[in-house]
């Protein structure tokens, strides 16, 4: 092991310690000190986490704020020295410190021990962590504290759910709902205390309820469907089962409308919080929702390179590609010498000229290499951008290098076979795809061109249909044990082979055999779904097109592959699910 | 297998005293445990602390050292926080040489550089898969003691991949157990070849059909006959389609470098392969229905959830809803059909509807009241789950009031297994845990590998009701260590289910149940097929003692995570252990009733030697038509 993950820990310590060095020889003010104030008050000592200098700029910011501000409050009065452990609990909270968060909610608690917030948030973390036996305990402090609040008291009452005391835990919503019929953690608890009496009926009247204040609320409408399921309603189950997306992070939680979880979610999580959810808004594909997230994301945190690749993706994806650069020029400037991020960002760039300024593209892409030697996305760009160039040889090497270094992967094996056959080194090409295919396996788009090759390679000694057909996906239908079974599973190979690669594969080994009949209409499947996919298969088109007037007049063997050739995987319909008059030419 | 687990590192309280004492004054007995404790009368008042009933000792012994066990995980870590690295690898009991006892197979990862992911060969030290024979001796008490040599490389098995897990079952009916080993990377089928003692396997992937070298990041895997044939199928789970040269970086909230989760790669679709019945399988996967979900699978199990005599499928997705497919039968074409029913049955989320981080899962009768039930192990702040089966194949969570949930709150659940610590005939849980996200108690503690936690033993305490033991069973449970996988097996044939434990670059272990003076009565049982005796995968076996009481078994090797267990049934019979009969439903359709079965061995139930169970209705003074009795050896 050269250094694991958690090494980065040790580092941080580290430069933690050096961050402090600095701080106090460049004149600036001296590091808070939480211990000082509680030593001196006789309280939890904690201290920074030790993952701090790896944090986010905005999220070590509003640390440094509030450690400020713990440090500032040590003369002031009580509460405010409270509200001062309880907002930087609130912060190891949020962040996922939980043992941290405990300490600084134990000193809030201790200093005010009248206040509700702090035994609430204890009892929280504390029966999330499956220590009941405290959660009551606080939660209870919590219920004293503030009688007039119901969420600890439906926190009490999850409680003892949790622990299968079903009487408790239905007077305890019970009470919640005397003072607060519309109350929805009191509504889902005496709900969900019937359901696990095995009473369905008991539970639809008070999930019903719910269902109409918070109809999104995933929990609502799961538990009320259980609860139809119970009583054997299962039409209504099914459709509010319906309701409940499928994607956790398409679901909305039950708002149980408590100004203290309010306070914590509401706690500004800075940038990271606005990238996860333009990330998600990204991968459902909205990114437009994305753009203007992952913006406010800079927004929040202007220095930071990641935020800048991340929003200059968003902005590629809506159309705005002169903003997208500036920001990836922002993030070139912004990321650290040597860095991830600085490839990132010098990939991204070189992926986004490559249509336009290929020449620039170029040469981010090789300063990407240049800090990540090893990074195969950024080869396989490089070779694309060749072949767009009409440059085989380069691309050539960026496939050989892919193809050297890495585990073998069809898409690599394919393009390199494909240029050196574009380049007329045929032999070079078989020879390797028989060595790739014996790492690959069945990879089809390999053996496809491999299947060109020994059809229509120029050297005839090259040649060898027979096997070219073998290569064929579905070509040994009906020949191994001809049960029904092994029918279907071959029909369905067939099915799902049939694009444009397959289809002008199959007219090149028709051509060889001599049945051009066949190699004319697997052709003109092929042109007809080429001329169906718009300007970006335009190239592809001709090259097809040009094949097929070679087959027309009964000339066998075309280019296996031509070097501006695209691999199209639009799907082709089969000969034999075509009109018999479009067979025969 | 989600990094977004929150572990508050406790202290776990030293249980064993108080629990001797309890014990011992027998303030607590299995039956006096309410489920509901207050009255509605009563005012509110904090419950009462939860004090467990337990059997007052270490039940499981640590014997790895003394018996040879030496294998070390490498996970391959490069601090480049690969999302395959805290995901783990299995393990495997299974007699591979046919002699009588379990032999044991631990999965390895590698070093993890894009040129190693294939397989290749490299600079780095990768040190393979390895098999260790058993060479059961006696222990100078009367007792026998498996005494482990690593056979791996006589043995022609040569599993160098990444792996992740492994499943065991006699493909092609020639009576030895077989072994498919999921990798991230090519999967690989080994045929058991065994013979004159020796352990010997030959790699047959190339030749076993298209989609047995599944390439794509497979988890776990299980053997079964889905369609009654005689023949098992094999169905293989897979994870999400990460591969190094896609690896992206991913942060925790605050924006520390951290692990992805699944939610960060899409999901792949679990593959099914149909054995032919020569040697080879066809991937059916399409025409079964399992295509068009793809998900993040690691766990698996294959049981008769509707107790319609076909075999379904259970599967645990991280993140994602869980799969229930049920089995519809087999097609016009003849390979089954699968639809997956979870939503509906109540078998896919948590009970507030949110997709689990689902790892491990087990199939058996938790509750006692004959079907299948299934628990599944998740993230720390989230419990593990109990589907309690209503015997129709809905199913209804209860791990509220179950005692398994709030337990698990504390940690991250990953490999899990039921045996039978008492021999009582009630089923007990074995969790293994450890974290994938930092734990702060431990980082701050200068731990190099911080996701350290304990295992946890469930003790049954009947009625689907249980208790954690803690500390008190065993050193095992008391350690803090990253653990993934559990084989269980009786790797000393004294009818108390042992665990082969795997933990996630770290060191294997195996962990002998211990006898005790207040144990219950056992009867082994291995179901065999007429034909050449392989071990009949999803057979149903009753146990029917004079006291009416009633156990039911399933024939298995799979569930839990990464891991495959032994085939064999070890049954715990209680202290009123005389057995009536035992019925057996055979996969495939056919009841008998086998008779005259005596506790304390094993005895081999061979389909067609037993007594129709159409034609013979209950009768304890029936001719017997016993097994053939096996004793250890």
């Amino acid at each position: 092991m050269d250094e694991g993950p958690f090494e980065g820990y040790r580092k941080a310590i580290w430069l933690a310690l050096l961050a402090v060095t600095l701080w106090s020889t460049t004149g600036c003010e001296s590091p808070p000190d939480a211990s000082r104030p509680a030593k001196k008050a006789g309280l939890e000592v904690i201290s920074p986490p030790e993952d701090l200098p790896q944090l986010d700029v905005a999220v070590r910011e509003q640390f440094q704020a509030l450690w400020q501000a713990l440090e500032s409050s040590r003369d002031s009065e009580v509460k405010a020295r409270a509200d001062a452990w309880g907002a930087l609990g609130r912060w190891f909270d949020v962040y996922h410190y939980a043992e941290s968060a405990v300490l600084c909610y134990r000193n809030a608690h201790r200093l005010a021990p009248d206040e509700p917030r702090w035994p609430y948030h204890l009892g929280v973390l504390a029966a999330a962590s499956g220590d009941f036996e405290d959660a009551e305990k606080y939660l209870t402090n919590a219920v004293s504290s503030a009688p007039d609040e119901p969420t600890p008291k439906v926190r009490l009452g999850d409680l003892a759910l949790e622990q299968g005391d079903l009487y408790r835990a239905e007077k305890l919503y019970a009470s919640v709902l005397e003072e607060l019929p519309q109350n929805p953690g009191g509504l889902l608890g005496i709900g969900r205390v019937a359901l696990a009496r095995g009473d369905g009926r008991g539970a639809i009247e008070p999930l019903s309820r719910l269902v109409k204040l918070q109809p999104e609320a995933t929990q609502a409408r799961y538990s009320l469907a259980l609860a139809l399921r119970a009583v054997g309603d299962t039409a209504r189950a099914d459709e509010h089962l319906a309701a409940v997306p499928a994607d956790n992070l398409d679901q909305i939680t039950l708002d149980l409308g408590s100004p203290w979880d309010l306070e914590l979610n509401r706690f500004d999580r800075g940038a990271r919080t606005l990238t996860r959810r333009g990330i998600r808004a990204f991968r459902r594909g909205e990114h437009g929702q994305a753009a203007v997230l992952l913006g406010a994301a800079v927004a929040a945190e202007p220095e930071g390179a990641e935020k800048r690749v991340n929003y200059a993706l968003a902005l590629r994806r809506t159309g705005h590609l002169r903003q997208a650069r500036e920001e990836l020029q922002a993030a070139i400037r912004l990321a650290e010498p040597g860095s991830e991020m600085l490839f990132k960002a010098h990939f991204e760039m070189g992926r986004l000229l490559s249509s336009q300024q290929t020449r620039a593209a170029i040469e981010h892409l090789n300063i990407a290499l240049e800090l990540d030697r090893r990074s195969v996305p950024a080869r396989l760009e490089l070779g694309r951008i060749y072949q767009l160039l009409d440059r085989p040889e380069d691309a050539l090497s960026q496939y050989a290098a892919v193809r050297d270094g890495e585990q073998p992967r069809p898409e690599v094996s394919f393009w390199h076979a494909a240029m050196l056959t574009a380049l007329g080194r045929y032999a070079d090409a078989i020879r390797a795809l028989e060595e790739d295919s014996n790492r690959l396996g069945d990879a089809r788009a390999p053996a496809l061109l491999l299947a060109r090759l020994l059809s229509a390679a120029p050297d005839e000694r090259l040649r060898d249909v027979q096997r070219a057909r073998r290569l064929l996906p579905g070509s040994t239908r009906g020949e191994t044990t001809g049960d029904q079974a092994d029918a279907n599973v071959s029909e369905e190979t067939v099915a799902e082979a049939t694009d444009v690669l397959f289809a002008e594969t199959a007219a090149m080994v028709a051509a060889a055999e001599g049945n051009f009949d066949r190699a004319i209409t697997w052709q003109r499947a092929a042109v007809s779904a080429l001329g169906a996919g718009g300007p970006r298969s335009r190239a592809a088109a001709h090259i097809a097109r040009r094949r097929q007037a070679l087959y027309e007049s009964r000339q066998a063997f075309p280019a296996p592959w031509v070097v501006d050739e695209r691999l199209v995987r639009l799907p082709v319909v089969p000969p034999s699910a075509q009109a018999p008059s479009e067979v025969t030419p | 297998m989600s990094n977004t687990d929150q572990t508050p590192s406790k202290t776990r309280p030293l249980l064993a005293p108080l629990l001797l004492l309890l014990a011992a004054c027998g303030v607590w007995t299995s039956a006096c445990a309410p489920a509901e404790r207050s009255r509605p009368d009563e005012p509110i008042e904090p419950p009462p602390k939860a004090v467990p009933v337990v059997p007052p000792a270490q039940r499981f012994l640590d014997v790895s050292a003394e018996v040879g066990l030496d294998f070390v995980h490498d996970n391959g870590m490069s601090g480049e926080r690969y999302f395959v690295e805290p995901v783990g690898s299995g393990g495997a009991m299974v007699d591979l040489d046919d002699d009588g006892d379990l032999d044991l197979v631990l999965i390895q990862g590698r070093p993890l550089s894009p040129s190693s992911e294939a397989g290749s060969e490299s600079e780095e030290v990768v040190r393979g898969s390895r098999i260790y024979r058993n060479d059961l001796e006696p222990d100078g008490h009367g007792r026998l003691r498996p005494k482990l040599i690593d056979i791996t490389e006589q043995s022609g098995f040569r599993a160098d991949g990444y792996g992740m897990g492994i499943a065991t079952g006699d493909f092609d009916n020639d009576g030895r157990i077989d072994l498919y080993v999921t990798n991230f990377g090519p999967n690989q089928l080994w045929r058991n070849v065994s013979g004159d003692g020796r352990i010997a396997l030959e790699n047959v992937t190339a030749d076993a059909g298209n989609g047995v070298d599944d390439a794509r990041w497979s988890t776990s895997a299980a053997f079964t006959d889905f369609d009654g044939d005689g023949f098992l199928d094999l169905v293989v789970i897979n994870y999400v389609d990460f591969r190094l040269e896609t690896h992206r970086p991913c942060r925790s909230a605050g924006g520390r470098p951290d692990y992805c989760g699944p939610q960060s790669y899409d999901g792949e679709p679990d593959r099914l392969l149909w054995n032919r019945g020569d040697g080879t399988f066809v991937d059916i996967t399409g025409i079964a229905g399992l295509l068009d979900e793809p998900s993040s699978g690691l766990g698996v199990t294959a049981a008769d959830f509707d107790d319609d005599g076909r075999m379904d499928l259970y599967v645990a997705n991280d993140l994602r809803r869980n799969f229930l497919w049920q089995n519809l039968g087999p097609g016009a074409d003849g390979p089954p059909r699968f639809e997956n029913v979870a939503l509906e049955r109540g078998a896919a989320v948590s009970m507030l509807g949110r997709a689990q981080a689902s790892m491990g899962v087990v199939a058996g009768d938790l509750d006692s009241d004959g079907d299948e039930d299934l628990f599944m192990t998740h993230l720390s702040a989230d419990t593990n789950t109990l589907y309690a089966n209503d015997g129709r194949g809905f199913f209804i969570d209860r791990s509220t009031g179950s005692g398994l949930g709030p337990a698990s709150l504390e940690a991250t659940g990953f490999g899990v297994a039921l045996v039978d610590i008492e021999l009582d005939g009630r089923l007990d849980v074995v969790v293994a845990n450890g974290a994938v996200k930092v734990i702060e108690s431990l980082a701050k503690a200068g731990d190099p590998y911080p996701l350290k936690q304990p295992n946890q033993l469930f003790h049954n305490r009947g009625q689907g009701n249980f208790v954690e033991l803690g500390a008190a069973a065993g050193e095992a449970f008391g350690r803090l260590e990253v653990s993934r996988g559990i084989a269980v097996g009786d790797v000393d044939n004294d009818g108390r289910l042992d665990l082969l434990l795997t933990n996630n670059h770290g060191p294997a272990r195996l962990l002998l149940a211990a006898p005790f003076d207040n144990d219950g009565a056992w009867i082994g049982l291995r179901l065999l097929t007429a034909e050449r005796g392989r071990d009949a995968l999803g057979a149903r076996v009753d146990i029917v003692l004079r006291n009416g009481t009633v156990l039911r078994r399933r024939v298995a090797t799979d569930g839990g995570y990464l891991s495959a267990g032994d085939p064999r049934l070890a049954v715990g019979l209680g202290h009123d252990p005389e057995i009536a009969e035992v019925r057996v439903r055979w996969p495939g359709g056919g009841e008998e009733i086998f008779t005259n079965l005596a506790p304390g061995s094993y005895h081999n139930l061979v389909a067609g030697q037993g007594r129709s169970a159409a034609s013979a209705p209950y009768d304890s003074t029936a001719e017997p038509t016993a097994g053939s009795t096996r004793s250890p050896e």
